[in-house]
């Protein structure tokens, strides 16, 4: 296993590497100058223009700042913003918790709903219940989560007054929405997972071999059914977790959510290559480290799957 | 229940609540009604009497004022530094930290115009720690033009105050800038030229004061982060300090209490991130906002709600065209295509009334408007027919292929497609569209070489607020803003004599004069003057707009914004100097 995992951890370095080389390549490639915002009202004079280009190191050929770039990541060093004051370790540090928070929120609440449901509408396959699921999860999965937000603003903010529109860090009752909004969606992609991993398994051969055996109908779903239906959610657990916990850029932004998401919409609007570089490479190791985890949690659910 | 009924009936339960005219009457009912303003600490004021103004705000990058170029930025800079002078309610300068604005007069100028003499008052720094001195103010105008600085408005001063081109070209060191202190309390400013605009300058946010060891202090990330009060205290010497800056979240300045002008009768301004328009109009409705947008197609439903109110930018747009070439080097065939203009129409139907109708060259705001002028070239069907015909192409035969360029997107489509059936009616052309891209659209402006033939919608905003901004420096031959190619030795004489004239009055008449020869010659199509839209709440109260604000209303005058405490105090207090009412 110990082994595994080093030759996993070595290979990311190449992973984060192209993945650092693909962002800094793109960026350069939109138009728009960090040094020059705004040409047609406000065209910064040459000098001024160089001067600034000299000191964020954006004179130098593109080469060199990528070199420059990654000694100083090798080092923890992910530079300065160029739009905001902070840094960029400093930005991450600030609001990778707020996104974390969010994103461990939903996933709780995704996995504590939507694993019964998931359970429940298996066993009871076209029931009421199990449609209604199927047509509310669509629903949930198939809508832009901007229009739910605000459907869901207008209703307990504006009109129940349960809740405030916008997102006070103080003030808990300003954390529900977002949450819940964060949450349907995980809850939604669950219950699907879920519902549809156990019923693959539920009409098997084994299973149906386990009900001749004279087995319990508990000892058949907990022993067989539940360990074997759940795999597929694992699976879906790495990116899901990595991707949660970096933020979501829309729920974020539209509730003014300081977190990560929120940052990175603002790093592409203000052409910040360091954030928008620093951001990217953070979300590439921790969907890296989280596949990681996942795969070698494989083998304690499922023994068939040993390191090779 | 079956999968059709249950989608139906949640169909119908979505367009219930999401149809605006329904939706947003039902909120605001209840949110004036019954909605505990006390449930958020977001209201007007708390149970202990503390004022807190909630505005929309957006993330900023620092607040630094010469390194400003962004209006709504330089207006919450106003409530956090002073320069010399302000902008007085009439657009005017007015003594700020200066004890009087410098004339010839009062011996402030001398005689040949060159020199300028800021005497200070004594001024507190926010932290208490001493006085605004002359050095202060030679430190802020050193920054500004030090083109290792990088200010946006470095070269302002070029070819004004002594030596700043070549500072600017790094002929010479900051050091050499005619801006000197001849005591810890006397400014003085040397010209190179007479300039009759300059105090007009000095009451811009760029030569607001800052103090050299706040701005230059060490342990900061970078360079800019000194406005960040993360990293320690920031000075200022306005009504305001900023006490917190939760990056993407909240913005809050808090009353100086060692401020040296009258003491701002607000506790704090809390300024909410939020880019998204239908939140910020949600969180309004929700009291969680005093002033705020709100989208744009809400607009015509809002007209007649009195919180709405529509502040106009000392801005102009017209309808450009290269004047050099023909056919619009015959100013025949350019006073055509102003008279084939609908502009009434036009606002309504291309830019939902949010710009305003507008037929002079300066905009509302800057001194020297008079909407009188330039009404001749309004809309007139028969006269531009006439113009074209007495050009040599009646009814549109013989004219060359005219290519309307804009920038490719649904709305510069939109607009476009207004022209093309436009002109089609009244002038019989047939318009060649052109979309391109914004880049290539605005390096077309910077470029001489890249200059777009044909038709194009662009405009100019205030960088201060003094016609010469807007004559000399922008239509004058050869000058770099002169985008379209305009020439008259007339125009040029007139405002150049304007621009160096010592006495206001004379100079005045001689702006007017210049603007009058502009206008008649039709250089371009004046077609409106942007405006700044937001829903303010009535307990708002004082609030005093400026065509320079950017959109944040109010900023010149942060000290004078109260809050009423009873909800019933109403509108009376509202603006009227610059603010236009939408109806």
């Amino acid at each position: 296993m110990v082994e595994y995992a080093a030759r996993r951890m070595i290979w990311m370095i190449p992973v984060l590497l192209a993945v650092s080389l693909i962002t800094f390549t793109l960026i350069h490639l939109v138009p728009g100058d960090p040094c020059n915002p705004d040409p047609g009202q406000h065209p910064i004079p040459p000098i001024a223009e160089s001067s600034c280009k000299e000191k964020y190191g954006l004179d130098q050929p593109l080469f060199i700042q990528y070199t420059h770039y990654l000694a100083n990541v090798l080092q923890g060093d992910f530079g300065v913003s160029l739009f905001d004051s902070r840094t960029v370790n400093e930005i991450i540090v600030d609001d990778f918790p707020v996104s974390a928070a969010f994103g461990l929120g939903a996933l709780l609440i995704g996995l504590g709903l939507g694993i019964p449901l998931g359970l429940y509408c298996a066993a009871r396959r076209n029931s009421t219940i199990d449609r209604l699921c199927t047509v509310l999860t669509m629903l949930i999965i198939a809508t832009p989560s901007f229009v739910f937000a605000i459907l869901l603003i207008f209703l307990f903010a504006g009109t129940l007054h349960l809740v405030t529109v916008l997102f006070y860090r103080d003030q808990w009752q300003s954390w529900l929405l977002p949450l819940a909004l964060l949450g349907m969606r995980i809850v939604a992609l669950v219950q699907r997972f879920v519902r549809a991993g156990v019923l693959e398994i539920l009409y098997s051969d084994y299973i149906r071999t386990a009900h001749s055996k004279g087995l319990k109908q508990t000892t058949v779903y907990v022993r067989h059914v539940l360990r074997n239906g759940l795999l597929p959610l694992l699976t879906l657990l790495g990116p899901l977790a990595a991707d949660l916990l970096t933020g979501s850029f829309i729920i974020e932004s539209i509730f003014g959510i300081p977190g990560l998401g929120h940052a990175f919409v603002i790093s592409v609007v203000e052409r910040d290559y360091p954030l928008l570089m620093g951001v990217t490479l953070f979300f590439a190791l921790l969907l890296f480290t989280f596949n990681l985890i996942v795969d070698l949690s494989y083998p304690l659910v499922d023994p068939r799957m040993a390191y090779r | 229940m079956n999968k059709l009924h249950f989608l139906a009936l949640l169909m119908v339960i979505i367009a219930g609540i999401s149809s605006p005219g329904v939706q947003s009457n039902t909120v605001k009912a209840v949110s004036h009604d019954t909605f505990d303003a006390g449930m958020v600490n977001s209201s007007a004021t708390n149970s202990s009497g503390v004022k807190v103004l909630h505005i929309q705000g957006r993330e900023y990058s620092r607040f630094d004022p010469q390194m400003t170029a962004n209006n709504a930025q330089a207006t919450l800079e106003g409530a956090l530094f002073r320069g010399l002078l302000r902008y007085d309610e009439n657009s005017n300068p007015a003594p700020s930290i200066a004890l009087e604005v410098p004339t010839i007069a009062n011996g402030g100028i001398s005689a040949d115009g060159l020199t300028y003499i800021y005497k200070l008052r004594e001024w507190k720094w926010s932290d208490g720690k001493g006085v605004v001195t002359a050095q202060d103010f030679v430190y802020a105008f050193q920054r500004l033009v030090d083109p290792k600085a990088g200010s946006p408005y470095g070269s302002l001063l070029n070819g004004i105050v002594v030596n700043a081109t070549d500072i600017q070209n790094g002929k010479q060191p900051v050091s050499s800038l005619g801006v000197k202190a001849l005591d810890d309390k006397t400014l003085q400013v040397t010209l190179v030229k007479p300039a009759s605009y300059f105090n007009a300058i000095a009451s811009m946010w760029i030569t607001y004061a800052v103090r050299k060891d706040n701005v230059e202090r060490t342990g900061l990330p970078k360079d800019s982060s000194w406005t960040d009060p993360a990293y320690g205290v920031v000075v200022g010497s306005g009504p305001f300090i900023i006490t917190k800056w939760d990056h993407n979240k909240e913005i809050v300045f808090e009353r100086n209490p060692n401020y040296s002008g009258t003491p701002a009768k607000l506790d704090d301004i809390d300024q909410i991130v939020i880019t998204d328009s239908k939140i910020a109009y949600a969180a309004y409705q929700n009291n969680e906002l005093d002033i705020s947008g709100f989208p744009s197609d809400l607009f015509s439903t809002l007209k007649s709600d009195p919180a709405l109110h529509q502040y106009k930018a000392a801005c102009t747009n017209y309808l450009g065209m290269n004047n050099v070439n023909p056919p619009f080097d015959n100013k025949l065939v350019r006073e055509a295509f102003s008279y084939a203009i609908d502009r009434d129409t036009r606002e309504h139907v291309v830019d939902n009334d949010i710009n305003v109708k507008q037929l002079s060259w300066l905009p509302e705001g800057v001194p020297g408007y008079d909407p009188s002028l330039g009404t001749q070239f309004d809309f007139n069907a028969d006269k531009a027919k006439k113009a074209l015909a007495d050009a040599g192409y009646p009814d549109g035969k013989g004219l060359p292929e005219i290519t309307f360029n804009y920038v490719s997107s649904s709305d510069g489509q939109k607009t476009a497609d207004w022209y093309k059936e436009q002109f089609k009616d009244v002038l019989n052309v047939d318009l060649k569209l052109n979309p391109i891209d914004l880049k290539t659209y605005l390096e077309s402006f910077n470029d001489p070489a890249k200059r777009l033939t044909g038709l194009y919608e662009w405009g100019w905003c205030a960088d201060y607020l003094h016609p010469s901004d807007w004559m000399q420096f922008v239509f004058g031959t050869n000058q770099a803003n002169n985008v379209v190619g305009y020439s008259n030795p007339q125009f040029d004489k007139v405002s150049m004599a304007a621009d160096a004239e010592l006495d206001p009055k004379k100079a005045a008449d001689e702006y007017r004069q210049a603007q009058e020869l502009l206008i008649a010659d039709v250089p371009v199509v004046f077609l409106n003057t942007p405006t700044a839209t937001k829903l303010v709440k009535p307990r708002v109260l004082n609030l005093t707009p400026n065509a320079l604000d950017g959109g944040v209303i109010g900023g010149f005058f942060w000290e004078n914004i109260d809050l009423a405490v009873d909800n019933s105090t109403s509108q009376a207090a509202l603006p009227t100097a610059v603010a236009t009412k939408a109806q």
